[in-house]
């Protein structure tokens, strides 16, 4: 049997959820089982998926489901294209669920957007969500500091969106240290994170980003310019934290309309596991 | 008679504070180690630029009058990993040398503790914290006493043969280094492997993991610092080269410090 994909046929594996349309580098979720998979936006079940594969070896076929808004491609970002003040790389990818998030969805929101790497078991990691709340004080504070959006043109006017989104990206490939779904599941749970870890197994958003450490952190305008790529802190250990939070300044620097003065610092923690 | 290899732990990296001699000398500097055993395929870090962990650090308790100095880091090597993850690393044995200031009034015989408590972090594809708190007894004795070898004198003799020459005296022939603006133009006759390692901010290079090691004897580099705030806190270009001419002919290994307000362009 073969999945329809926008240049390949891709073999569909019985228990493998494989992305149809156009989603090249997420094609197959392996862990489809536990993360719902990326078929169709991401939010289809297990006959949604084989609906979407089925019609033998036709390779045109879009890939609808109801919660799909049709075929969507994801961006194929090119390994090293972020650039601190430049035009920050869109990319698509899936939390945990299999909720998909593409970066430009926010920033035409105008919104802010904060990229962290993760990965559950880095100390590094364990550090700013165990024994300090560093990422979650951060973005507690920037939603704090930021004016919400009024959602546009909805029946729903009144909602409002938060002027910040913050995603957690792990970067991990199959089977290496922290890239497990299951345990991302339970930590993100045990963490009570208030936003999505999104799973990049092929390393293509971690590529885009040259992001080399858990964590990495990077802001993104709503304008969608990089403002800020580097470490959270200045307190490279894994026990200590640091007196200078680059994420805050550079988001506060931003806000006022100053030059940003750490606008790249040298990240540090775990080598992501590629 | 075997002896038994270290065992592996759950650690993976096992710390011992050493001395190459059974006494400490009077009115002298002593150099102590830091002795870490790695398990393989593990490996800890070198406090140059690293993509990723950080190097071993130390706080130490003396007696009065004992002056603990900073650590004297052997040169290290080169690790690679997914992602183009560049790190300097210490892998199997390393031993960290520690510069001891022992005062000429502490009298021959005394007793002298000195504590490390040491805090590191050890990878392989996974990383862990490690904490050491180490302690070494060692008597006084005066200069020119006799002062015999302890088992640990060839570890310490293989980490004297990769701590960096200073570049700014050394007069070797067969090494020549240029700084001029960005530039940065090594050239050692000889040598089957030439190695670039960068200490400071100002000394990091572009496409390190390609330009930064070469078989030719030439490295030809480009600086490209961008972390602001480090450069600003030490703007000073310093790095570590490593000359292997196979054989066995000792590596040459040369410490490069210029300040940045040298440097034209």
């Amino acid at each position: 049997m073969l999945c329809c994909s926008s240049n390949v046929c891709l073999p569909v594996i019985a228990g493998l959820a494989v992305a149809v349309g156009a989603f090249g580098f997420a094609a197959v979720q392996p862990e489809a089982g536990t993360t719902g998979g990326g078929c169709c936006g991401g939010a289809t079940t297990a006959a949604a998926t084989t609906d979407c594969c089925a019609g033998g070896g036709g390779c045109s076929t879009g890939c609808e489901s109801e919660t799909a808004k049709g075929p969507v491609e994801d961006p194929q970002p090119e390994p090293g294209s972020a650039v601190v003040g430049e035009a920050a790389p869109d990319f698509a990818l899936y939390d945990l669920e299999g909720n998909r998030y593409q970066l430009s969805d926010f920033t035409e929101n105008g919104q802010i957007v904060v990229l962290e790497w993760f990965n559950p078991e880095c100390p590094f990691v364990v550090k700013h969500h165990e024994r300090f709340s560093t990422m979650l004080d951060t973005y507690a504070y920037m939603l704090e500091n930021t004016p919400a959006i009024e959602a546009e043109g909805d029946a729903s006017a009144d909602e409002e969106m938060p002027g910040v989104v913050w995603l957690a990206i792990n970067s991990g490939a199959e089977g290496r240290q922290g890239a497990d779904p299951a345990l991302n599941a339970e930590m993100h749970a045990e963490w009570e994170m208030p936003y999505p870890i999104l799973l990049d197994p092929t390393g293509i958003v971690g590529r885009a980003y040259d992001a080399k450490t858990t964590p990495h952190m990077y802001v993104i305008s709503a304008e969608g310019t990089l403002l800020y790529a580097g470490a959270i802190d200045n307190n490279r250990s894994a026990r200590e934290a640091g007196d200078v939070n680059y994420v805050i300044q550079a988001f506060q620097q931003h806000m006022a309309g100053e030059t940003i003065t750490d606008a790249e610092t040298q990240s540090y923690g775990c080598s992501v596991k590629y | 008679m075997e002896r038994a290899a270290p065992q592996p732990s759950e650690e993976h990296a096992r710390l011992r504070l050493v001395a190459p001699t059974r006494a400490l000398v009077a009115g002298d500097t002593n150099y102590l180690g830091l002795l870490f055993d790695i398990d393989p395929d593990w490996h800890i870090y070198w406090n140059g630029l690293n993509d990723s962990g950080f190097a071993p650090s130390a706080e130490w308790t003396a007696p009065p009058g004992v002056e603990v100095g900073q650590i004297i880091w052997p040169a290290p090597h080169r690790y690679i990993a997914p992602g183009d993850v560049l790190d300097h690393v210490y892998e199997e044995r390393v031993l960290l040398l520690v510069p001891v200031e022992v005062p000429r009034g502490i009298r021959a015989g005394a007793m002298l503790t000195l504590r490390a408590q040491v805090e590191w972090l050890v990878c392989k594809d996974v990383c862990l914290p490690g904490f050491g708190d180490v302690r070494l007894t060692l008597p006084v004795v005066e200069a020119g006493s006799e002062n015999a070898s302890t088992a640990f004198a060839s570890a310490f003799e293989s980490a004297w043969a990769r701590v960096p020459l200073d570049g700014g005296v050394l007069d070797d022939p067969r090494l020549r280094v240029r700084l001029a603006g960005a530039s940065i133009e090594i050239d050692a006759d000889g040598a089957r492997r030439l190695s670039y390692y960068p200490q400071s901010e100002a000394a990091r290079v572009e496409e390190p993991i390609r330009r930064g090691v070469s078989t030719s004897g030439h490295l030809r580099l480009r600086r490209s610092p961008y972390d602001r705030g480090s450069l600003s806190r030490d703007p000073v270009v310093r790095f570590v080269i490593v000359a292997d001419f196979g054989g066995d002919e000792p590596p040459l290994v040369v410490r490069v410090e210029r300040p940045l307000s040298e440097l034209g362009g």
